[in-house]
């Protein structure tokens, strides 16, 4: 499984321990929000010392406790936690001056990360008008071809998107997963039972499997891997986005409309498939 | 090991089993939510919960919290989809999970995450 974050990357390939990690970690996310936050001019470094006094007694971290003493406001905290994002390098300090790598470590570390990141890179996708600025759709609809991909469901084209209102099974089974934060909506898929027999097969490495029930999991859980992929990547980048658990529907019960959507057809050898994003 | 899954999906669910079973490990019960997980864990007492994150019902981290807070000794590994999200794995941590898997997870992703768990058993 390729790893989302660097830290992750490194606790996966046994260079650091979780442990290990939950510290630089705290060192990244407590001290040095604090040192930005004084460099910024956005706090006295006298009101930092008194936050950071406070920590260790109440297990909270800096922001949260810079935020309840009112030192800092939530947007500051947000501000100063982009920043930070935005600055891989922070982690790395924090490792190297734990002395668990050593920076010619790091050069090599990072290139294998990325190598391993670009097999799951969200590519451009064009929208229709209705889903304009929506990078959860690019994300989704990113991901579902990865996924595809996967999954060994190839050649999968995707057609063109096209608005879309109408009825959201278009095939024989229907996953769908709603999303809420900075943006609210929908993502389904719907695929022919053809196209669910071969994905669910590949899922579990077995053959011949058509109990509807498992199909219409097999559907919820590919929903659910795109979207927390595509979760993950809004997350680094700065996104406030959350997704249901998936539900399921069959043809003969379903789900309903939607009015405003983005709808991209997918064709495969073994079936046809639907991607909606609402 | 004697392992309890708690999974919403089943597909997930079979899959590890059959991992676990190739594995050498004895497969006590799978749950479909957090809170028929809570349930089986006082019936069979395993020695490792596998539990997903994103649930119906109750979701992982509150069923980790339950489970901790019945049996501080209680060995958890979180199963999920979304944990490259904002904090989701520190937390887990935090709340007292033995390690985070992420999915979709291979047969060696599983086999490395038990000996990982019981390397940390063992120490204590």
């Amino acid at each position: 499984m390729t790893a989302k974050f660097f830290g992750q990357f490194l606790v996966q390939r046994g260079t650091v321990t979780a442990e290990q990690l939950l510290e630089a970690l705290d060192e990244q996310n407590g001290l040095s929000l604090a040192k930005l936050a004084v460099a910024k001019g956005i706090v006295l470094a006298e009101d930092v010392s008194l936050v950071l006094a406070q920590l260790s007694s109440n297990g909270t971290d800096f922001g949260t406790a810079a935020v309840r003493s009112g030192i800092l406001t939530a947007e500051q905290l947000e501000y100063l936690q982009y920043l930070l994002r935005s600055n891989a390098r922070s982690l790395c300090d924090a490792l190297v001056q734990r002395k668990l790598v050593s920076r010619d470590e790091l050069t090599f570390l990072l290139d294998e990360f990325n190598q391993n990141q670009e097999q799951f890179m969200i590519r451009p996708h064009r929208l229709p008008a209705c889903l304009t600025g929506r990078a959860d759709a690019i994300a989704l609809v990113s991901m579902t071809e990865n996924y595809l991909a996967k999954y060994g469901i190839r050649p999968a084209k995707l057609s063109e998107p096209e608005a879309y209102s109408g009825r959201i099974g278009l095939h024989d089974l229907t996953a769908r997963i709603k999303i809420d934060g900075e943006t609210t909506g929908l993502f389904a898929l719907s695929f022919d039972r053809s196209l669910a027999v071969v994905l669910a097969s590949r899922m579990l490495d077995a053959a011949n499997l058509r109990s509807d029930e498992l199909l219409a999991d097999a559907l919820c859980e590919l929903c659910n891997l795109v979207a927390g992929d595509a979760a993950s990547k809004l997350s680094a980048a700065g996104h406030d986005l959350s997704f249901s658990a998936p539900t399921a529907a069959g043809i003969h019960e379903p789900f309903g409309l939607v009015l405003e959507a983005g709808h991209w057809e997918i064709e495969s050898p073994w079936g046809k498939a639907s991607l909606i994003v609402e | 090991m004697r392992v309890l899954i708690v999974d919403d999906s089943v597909v997930h669910g079979q899959r590890l089993t059959a991992i676990l079973a190739e594995l050498g490990h004895q497969v006590v019960g799978h749950a479909r939510t957090g809170a028929a997980g809570v349930m089986l864990y006082k019936e069979h007492h395993p020695d490792l919960v596998c539990l997903d994150m994103v649930m119906p019902e109750m979701d992982g981290m509150t069923a980790l919290r339950t489970l901790r807070s019945m049996d501080p000794e209680a060995c958890v590994m979180l199963l999920s989809a979304v944990a490259g999200v904002g904090g989701r794995v520190e937390e887990a941590l935090r709340l007292g999970a033995k390690d985070v898997l992420a999915k979709p997870f291979s047969r060696e992703d599983v086999r490395k995450s038990i000996a990982k768990i019981a390397k940390k058993t063992e120490k204590k």
